[in-house]
């Protein structure tokens, strides 16, 4: 089919835009009850302890104090806080009140009373009484023998070390000419989300749980709510509205999910519950630190013949998507550069008592990347070989394994290598580090991914889509997806409108409540356009044929003659009557019911990037600037190009954070977060953004995709570290394998390096 | 939260009075930037809390080669409306708009290290505060204010009410260097006001932000300074001895090696400044 689109393919402003930029956007937080009650949750100070004892008893005196839950008031089930349907690698070991804090912050009871200053001051009458346990926040300390047991583990591994191999790897290093094995460190970003954790409990008369929440997945809460409160499904009902974010830290469900519905169901009124900002940063998610030992061989000529790397995560207290992000991390590692496929790779995850870590934009694979693209400019350095050429060299693509199993089916990877090498100009620019002089020096790097949207094989996808037509040519769609911020409903909205041949304006999406709407798996791994936006297709389509065979009926021609343009059906160009026109009652009767559903579960695309970075370094103080930096995705089809750029800018943003300034700094002693808040937990404002250039190249469309598109939620975050850390290799000859590259750190390196104490 | 009583008095007397009254037990508020944030948290929890905003003392004069600032006036309007450019950097390099709009000139005075980028610059310019209680008024020099973290010369029953400057007669510079370009705490903030006449320094004075218990003077650089022909070789040793002279700490943002080694630089970053605009001059 080769007709121009109409409505896809055109920068179109978010849907909901007016409504949030106006202040009138509801958020979970903002929904109240009459009668309702304000829930708290008392957080252990330690980060390991027995809870040996609580006295409620001056808490439930003050005035306002209707209920207080401890850990022997809740269901005793052991829960996973990550999605259902269920993964088998994923770890049940977290409860709705613990009594035993695993973390500074585990929560040990709840209060609810009538103001949210009751509630707090509550929270300080209850007396606790703890047996202090030996704590570890580093993986080396809880591995080391005779450490305590987080959860009675063996070496406080959360799950059998992930082996993934093929080829022979002795062979290929003993093919190589060089070998080179480093470890690199990642660092422990927070998600940052502008919309705390937050949601309103209430049950009605017949015993039904109402929540609305601020989650990824709607489902996924009704799943792990009804399991763990013993409700069955049709009684849990998950409402959510507008998102402030998720960044993936809103998979899971935290401890106030369960405690808001325990402590309403006691009281028997509605309870709101909403975190703190310090709440957020020490009591939700973080990214995993994580440490890969990366070994590679490679030949004179370039081409690298084996590759084995250990990666072991730090996942905290809890297991969360540790197993998750363990494992994409360490199949991811088979991809994005070719080694002969000779491969032994092997994944650990740890618990510690550091924050727990969970799902975050780049699920486990930023971390891998910035390991597989720092080493790459370390071997091209080795070989004598230009980067950009060596990484062109090695680039994936058609007919190369990707990490789910299917062959690749373009050279795509390259073809953002070479297209933004010729937007920086990288042979008439780049130079070695040897050559750079002065106190600021400038450099060039490159960082390259890959991405599949959607997690499948690793979770069976599945989403779904119900269009309802109404009398007057208007639709609703509705879908279990989630917009956390991404502009995903603008995107189906699109589809739709596309697939039906209506205006945009005519599609209202309805989404987030489980009553409602139809079952989605949820929004996260950049899968919503592609999995769930497939679903709107398949379901517009039959709408689409539905309307042509009602209009072919009415007009007395075959349907295959029409078409819908516009929210018109024409044949052979001409008007022949609107689709209002067509779809109204006539003689008093009420209008035909057109409806279409359609399900999809997907298989997986894969996105790729390259970033070029540039950055300025003064030498003087280790300050790094990021000044530029061109990106070029290839994401298939761009179904909303101003969403895509708005995805990309941001996701280069939080890069650079993650790269240059975000660290949640834990107390060596205590484990306590040292920066819980945004004062001295920074993130890049505009001010600190460099140019920002954006390239979409659309070579390689998915054949199973909507019109071709793929994901690019994730994308942007994961070239993006690499690219800083080697620009700044580059400008100044310091290798960085860790983030953040923090002035400190730079500094006390190029001083090593003898750069002169200038002042 | 255990604030139980909030009071606004009408006038500086009722301040006085009720400061007067409970003494200690009585937490003294401008703004409330700095001391919300840990009310909120539960790490301070004073009972009875006095906000001065209410209290007139937000005037901003100037007389006899001196300007005169209010303790309350808020760090947007020295922002706007000061006529000392150096404060208005500083205050243009403070917080974010929403903090400098309640934030004040004298709270800053009693925002702890790395906060008090104002306070800095007041230092440098020879600022003197007026302190009030039940005795009636004393003048102490800025640079004597402070005794330690958050502890000052200040008695019970006293207010800020003012800070006092003469209108600077040298040239000024100021740089905060933080990790970002903005919203951030400094790993340090240099002031500096320089007297030069015939090509000497006649008067010179340095102080330093986020690298001591409080806001700090380097009068060792200053001698350095003072007398000299502001060259590069005089610059460079005030640097160093103003990074002998600082007593700096590690945090989330800095480590005490970081911002030692920033010192000189950032030093002899201001300096350069004051030279340039010199030779320029």
């Amino acid at each position: 089919m080769s007709r121009g689109f109409s409505t896809i393919g055109v920068g179109h402003p978010r849907i909901d835009a007016i409504e949030k930029v106006t202040g009138k956007a509801r958020y979970a937080a903002d929904f109240s009850l009459p009668g309702m009650l304000y829930g708290k949750i008392k957080r252990s100070p330690h980060a390991h302890a027995r809870v040996l004892s609580i006295d409620a008893e001056k808490a439930l005196a003050l005035e306002g104090v209707k209920a207080v839950l401890t850990p022997w008031d809740v269901p005793r089930v052991l829960h996973t806080g990550a999605p259902a349907p269920r993964l088998g690698s994923l770890r049940a070991d977290q409860l709705v009140l613990t009594d035993v804090a695993r973390f500074v912050g585990d929560g040990v009871a709840a209060v609810a009373a009538t103001t949210e200053e009751i509630a707090e001051a509550a929270l300080d009458l209850i007396e606790v009484q703890y047996e202090i346990l030996p704590a570890v926040f580093t993986v080396e300390e809880a591995r080391r023998p005779g450490a305590p047991l987080i959860h009675g583990t063996e070496g406080n591994l959360v799950m059998p070390p992930i082996i993934v191999q093929a080829g022979d790897v002795e062979a290929g290093f003993a093919e190589a000419d060089l070998v080179l094995e480093a470890t690199y460190h990642t660092g422990r970003p927070s998600h940052c989300y502008m919309e705390p954790n937050a949601c309103l409990c209430y049950f009605d008369e017949s015993g039904t749980l109402t929540i609305w929440a601020s989650t990824q997945c709607a489902f996924m809460v009704r799943g792990i709510l009804s399991e763990v409160l013993g409700l069955p499904l049709h009684k849990v009902r998950v409402v959510v509205k507008h998102m402030g974010g998720g960044f993936g830290a809103k998979q899971d469900l935290y401890q106030h999910e369960f405690v808001c519905a325990l402590l309403a169901r006691r009281t028997g009124r509605p309870v709101k519950m909403v975190y703190s900002r310090k709440e957020v940063f020490m009591a939700t998610k973080t990214r995993h630190p994580v440490s890969i030992t990366l070994k590679q061989g490679v030949k004179r000529d370039g081409t690298i013949t084996a590759r084995q790397a250990l990666y072991v995560s730090n996942t905290g207290g809890y297991a969360s998507h540790g197993p998750g992000i363990t494992a994409v991390g360490t199949i991811d590692m088979t991809s994005l550069y070719r080694c002969n496929e000779n491969w032994r790779l092997e994944g650990r995850s740890v618990y510690t008592n550091a924050p727990i870590a969970g799902a975050f934009r780049g699920y486990g694979a930023v971390q891998s990347f910035f390991a597989l693209d720092v080493q790459m400019d370390e071997l091209a350095e080795m070989v004598g070989m230009n980067p950009l050429d060596f990484r062109l060299k090695n680039a994936v693509g058609e007919g190369d394994p990707s990490p789910s199993g299917h062959r690749l089916r373009a050279d795509a990877l390259a073809a953002c290598l070479r297209r933004g090498a010729e937007e920086v100009r990288w042979h008439e620019r780049w130079q070695p580090p040897e050559v750079k002089t002065g106190r600021v020096r400038w450099g060039l790097g490159i960082g390259t991914e890959m991405h599949s949207s959607g997690a499948y094989p690793d979770i069976k996808e599945q989403s779904n889509a119900i269009l309802k037509m109404n009398e007057d040519g208007t639709v609703q769609l509705l879908t279990g997806a989630a917009d956390l911020g991404t502009g995903a409903h603008t995107v189906l909205a699109q589809i739709a409108a596309e697939e039906l041949g209506m205006p945009l304006a005519n599609i209202r999406v309805v989404s987030g409540d489980t009553d409602m709407v139809p079952f989605d798996i949820g929004a996260y791994a950049s899968r919503t356009t592609y999995v769930a936006g497939s679903a709107v297709q398949r379901a517009a389509a039959e709408l689409r044929q539905r309307l042509l065979a009602l209009a072919g009926e009415k007009l007395g021609c075959e349907a295959t003659t029409l078409e819908i343009r516009d929210g018109e059906i024409r044949r052979q160009g001409q008007v022949l009557l609107s689709v209002a026109e067509l779809v109204r009652g006539e003689g008093g009767r009420p209008a035909v019911a057109l409806m279409a559903q359609a399900t999809y579960e997907a298989k997986v695309a894969y996105s790729f990037a390259a970033h070029f970075a540039e950055v300025e370094v003064d030498t003087e103080t280790g300050m790094v600037r990021v000044t530029k930096v061109v990106a070029v995705h290839e994401i298939g089809k761009a179904i909303n190009p101003l969403g895509v750029e708005g995805q990309i800018e941001g996701g280069i943003q939080q890069g650079i954070g993650h790269s240059l300034t975000e660290d949640l700094v834990l107390d060596p002693e205590t484990g306590a977060p040292l920066n819980a808040g945004f004062v001295d937990y920074k993130m890049p404002l505009a001010p600190d953004m460099p140019e920002i250039r954006v390239i979409i190249l659309e070579e390689a469309p998915d054949p199973d995709s909507p019109f071709g598109a793929k994901g690019v939620g994730e994308d942007p975050i994961m070239a993006i570290g690499p690219a800083i850390a080697n620009a700044v290799y580059n400008a100044t000859g310091v290798r960085f394998r860790e983030l953040p590259i923090t002035p400190d750190k730079l500094l006390a390196r190029l001083r090593e390096q003898g750069e002169t104490d200038t002042a | 939260m255990s604030v139980q009583n909030y009071y606004l008095p009408e006038s500086l007397g009722e301040a006085l009075e009720l400061l007067a009254r409970y003494g200690p037990d009585l937490l003294v508020i401008a703004g409330g930037t700095v001391a919300m944030p840990l009310i909120n948290e539960g790490v301070s929890t004073p009972v009875q809390v006095m906000g001065l905003r209410r209290t007139g003392l937000d005037e901003m004069a100037r007389s006899n080669g001196n300007v005169k600032i209010g303790a309350t006036t808020t760090l947007t309007r020295l922002l706007e409306e000061s006529p000392v450019p150096l404060l208005r950097t500083a205050a243009r390099n403070t917080a974010a708009w929403t903090i400098r709009n309640m934030g004040t000139v004298g709270g800053n005075l009693f925002s702890p290290p790395p906060a008090g980028d104002v306070a800095v610059a007041l230092l440098a310019l020879d600022a003197e505060v007026t302190l009030t209680g039940s005795g009636g008024e004393r003048v102490v020099p800025l640079a004597r204010f402070w005794t330690g973290f958050m502890t000052n010369v200040m008695q019970a029953d006293e207010l800020v009410t003012a800070i006092t400057l003469p209108v600077p007669t040298g040239k000024t510079a100021y740089i905060k260097y933080g990790r970002k370009q903005a919203h951030t705490p400094a790993v340090v903030t240099v002031a500096a006001h320089l007297v030069v006449e015939g090509g000497r320094v006649q008067q010179a004075r340095l102080a330093l932000g986020a690298v001591g218990p409080h806001p700090l003077r380097c009068p060792q650089a200053e001698a350095v300074l003072t007398g000299s022909e502001l060259s590069e070789d005089a610059i460079t040793e005030a640097a160093q001895t103003a990074a002998g002279e600082c007593d700096p700490f590690t945090d989330a943002i800095a480590s005490e090696w970081y911002r030692r080694k920033m010192v000189p630089v950032y030093v002899a970053r201001a300096l350069r400044q004051i030279a340039q605009e010199e030779a320029a001059s």
